[in-house]
């Protein structure tokens, strides 16, 4: 399926007004594609899930309007990196525009049903698109296989086993020492603090989750981001409820294939994980 | 609903099989009517009350015009309707407009008045169904025709759905009577009109949302002054967009009608083909031509009181075709372009023979060549997002002082410059063609190698969200 604004502002109209039964996910590809929603309900079956995270960007904006949704009352899983605040800040803004700007429910039947037909219809798929077969072709390119895909509930699923070996390539991690945060990423910080307490003042609730890395990138996060300074230290502060997965052993063990992101099968055990783990601390009721 | 969305296909399937259904006529022209209801309620089911207030509003008009004792009383009709339709068009569509230049005069004043801005939401297609609506209240005043007896029918003809939001501009005397007798297509004007949306929706899709619309953008939205050649190619893609955009939809509307097994007029007849202006108004938007020749020029005198009365006739008629089509004054100017064109070429005439250079092949070519590039400096305008873009635009156009910055890249360039002369040259060679008459000649197997190749282009392209050009007229 191809994930558009069209599609988010579809499941964000879910979310207006959830209770906190409703566990609604941001954060980036990573949680996209490691958050598995049927190993969710499975093991917390009386929660409905809005997978609101977005690829290659920063939840802030979302979590923003949010917390400026009175309305709203129901549980975001926030993905956190280990740097806490990445850049490109406003990267989700577009979709939140698209959705308070262009989106009615009268849209909701044609988002549907070109996502049914996208599922099933590989011929549909972006990846067949006209030019880059026509300029396949004239290299003598065949189109390589989909590793990933993306359901109508906006979940994603990797699987590295067919995935180009360019994707799987690990890198060296920088040697240099850790990054001190910038002045605009402590202002970043603040306005992430004050849209959690904001959307705990409606009557919601933020979990902070850090999803598994590994390779190179684990490396540079601990080099470049160390837990202290960073995740303990912006945690440590009042009321802040977060599950990084250096300390859940299940999550320690999982390997991401290019570093960054979970395959398919390994996504469920994380989130199983995830689930067990936030009803284990009391965070969640099973 | 857009004809190029999976809504729209399961909303005409259904009115098909209903159509289809051995039902009586009555009943089938009532499931058309509210199918067309539901159809302008998929936008805004609030406006179907303005649908509604225009088609009421001109029934009983001309109802009441046509049985009006005295001269007076008719033009009391005339004038209720006229007030009823345009007032809703002025409200909706220029309120805005009156009053930006309203405080601009204000200010040029020296009185400095800072209006709310009103928020008002354009209902789509109320340029074309009050000009449709107006034209049988006319038709019925100047005695052309007489009131239809049946409101169902009447209804009908405002509202049908293929044509409703953005055209053809349907005359009562062409629609009404094919309201008369159950219209049921032949099994190959069925093929044909399936073959007419399909074409439509690969000219919409394809040609003016995937090639050309990108290439115009950059250009028109690089919010810097591009050189001559940028500035050239972006509007030719452009020309090429809105031809195909709005061709495109022309085309499904008259495919989906004929599936239906009602007659619609064509709306395009190869413009860029067209020798001379007063050609191209042959045939570009067709229906909105012959709408302001037959409302406006004509009962403004057209070409009967003189050569003075004719230009500022045929300036007046191309000024309000211009401001139809958007509340801007790019398009006021538009308009006035294509006036000084049509004025000027028949001055030329009446100055020196053309008679004799239309005879020949290669001057013909070259008029037809210089009437395009002259109507691309009037689309020039029409894009633009305001005068001091417009006029950035005309003067690297023109080298009087062209910009610096280059947006396309080579492969680009020659790709539309390649896409303009295909357009160039089909639209020449079909001049006095019609698509009909060409596929009917054409061996069944190119016919359907060329439906699968659209068919595939259509599927294999990826979705725009680009709604229809003149869905904002």
């Amino acid at each position: 399926m191809v994930d558009n604004d069209s599609v988010w502002s579809y499941w964000r109209s879910r979310a207006s007004g959830a209770d906190r039964g409703t566990i609604v996910v941001l954060g980036s590809s990573r949680m996209q594609l490691g958050f598995e929603p049927n190993a969710w309900t499975q093991k917390l079956p009386q929660t409905r899930v809005v997978n609101l995270a977005i690829n290659g960007t920063q939840p802030v904006a979302s979590l923003e309007d949010l917390a400026a949704d009175k309305a709203f009352k129901g549980t975001v899983l926030l993905e956190v990196p280990a740097e806490i605040v990445g850049w490109h800040l406003e990267s989700q803004q577009g979709f939140v525009d698209y959705y308070h700007r262009e989106w009615s429910s009268r849209k909701a039947p044609e988002c549907m049903m070109k996502a049914f037909l996208q599922e099933h219809l590989v011929s549909i798929s972006p990846g067949l698109v006209l030019g880059r077969l026509v300029s396949g072709f004239a290299q003598h390119r065949w189109p390589p296989p989909f590793h990933i895909q993306t359901r109508w509930d906006r979940s994603m699923h990797a699987d590295y086993s067919i995935a180009p070996r360019a994707n799987l390539g690990d890198l060296r991690a920088p040697t240099n020492g850790p990054i001190e945060l910038t002045p605009t990423q402590l202002e970043m910080l603040h306005f992430l603090r004050q849209a959690i307490d904001g959307i705990r003042s409606n009557g919601g609730e933020v979990l902070l989750v850090r999803t598994p890395t590994s390779k190179f990138l684990r490396e540079m996060e601990a080099r470049l981001s160390p837990r202290q300074k960073y995740w303990d230290w912006f945690c440590a502060a009042d009321g802040l409820r977060a599950v990084n997965f250096e300390d859940v052993p299940t999550m320690r063990a999982i390997v991401c294939p290019e570093g960054s992101h979970l395959d398919q099968n390994e996504a469920s055990v994380f989130t199983a994980a995830l689930a067990d783990e936030l009803v284990r601390r009391g965070l969640i009721q099973r | 609903m857009l004809f190029n969305s999976l809504t729209f296909i399961v909303f005409f399937a259904g009115v098909l099989i209903l159509h289809n259904l051995p039902l009586p006529w009555r009943f089938k022209k009532f499931n058309l009517l509210w199918a067309s209801y539901l159809f302008y309620a998929a936008w805004n089911p609030p406006f179907v009350l303005l649908l509604v207030l225009s088609t009421v509003m001109d029934w009983f008009a001309a109802r009441g015009l046509y049985s009006a004792k005295t001269p007076t009383t008719r033009r009391w009709w005339l004038a209720a309707t006229l007030g009823v339709n345009f007032g809703m068009l002025g409200f909706f569509k220029y309120s805005n407009f009156l009053l930006e230049n309203v405080v601009r005069l204000l200010h040029a004043a020296g009185i400095n008045y800072q209006p709310a801005k009103l928020d008002i939401l354009l209902p789509i297609g109320i340029s074309f169904f009050i000009f449709v609506t107006m034209s049988y209240t006319l038709d019925v005043y100047w005695g052309r025709m007489k009131p239809w007896n049946s409101f169902l029918d009447y209804a009908m003809f405002v509202t049908f759905f293929p044509h409703l939001v953005a055209g053809p501009i349907l005359r009562a005397a062409d629609f009404l009577p094919q309201c008369l007798k159950p219209r049921k297509p032949s099994r190959k004007e069925f093929y044909w009109g399936l073959s007419l949306f399909v074409l439509g929706l690969f000219q919409k899709i394809v040609l003016a949302d995937y090639f050309l619309a990108p290439v115009s953008d950059a250009v028109y939205n690089s919010g810097q002054q591009v050189g001559f050649t940028d500035a050239w190619l972006g509007t030719f893609a452009f020309a090429g967009q809105i031809l195909f955009d709005f061709a495109g939809y022309s085309t499904c509307a008259i495919g989906i009608a004929q599936c239906l097994g009602f007659w619609l007029p064509q709306n395009f007849r190869h413009p860029y083909g067209a020798i001379g202006f007063s050609d191209f108004w042959h045939r570009w938007h067709i229906s909105l031509s012959t709408w302001l020749r037959d409302y406006l020029y004509i009962p403004l005198g057209g070409n009967r009181k003189g050569s003075g009365r004719t230009y500022a006739n045929l300036m007046i008629t191309m000024l309000l075709g211009g401001l139809w089509h958007g509340a801007a004054w790019t398009f006021v100017i538009w308009g006035a372009l294509h006036g000084f064109y049509l004025a000027a070429e028949r001055v030329l005439q009446q100055l020196c023979s053309l008679q004799a250079l239309h005879r020949k092949l290669f001057p013909r070519m070259l008029l037809a060549l210089g009437t395009y590039l002259l109507v691309c400096v009037a689309w020039a305008f029409f894009r633009s997002h305001g005068l001091h873009q417009a006029l950035d635009m005309i003067t690297s156009m023109t080298c009087i002082h062209a910009g610096t910055s280059v947006v396309l890249s080579n492969s680009t360039r020659l790709s539309i410059a390649f896409l303009t002369l295909l357009i160039l040259v089909m639209h020449w060679l079909m001049r006095e063609k019609t698509l009909e008459a060409v596929a009917s000649r054409a061996p069944w197997w190119l016919r359907s190698i060329a439906l699968s190749g659209m068919l595939m282009a259509i599927l294999l392209t990826p979705a725009q969200d680009r709604a229809f050009i003149y869905f904002q007229f």
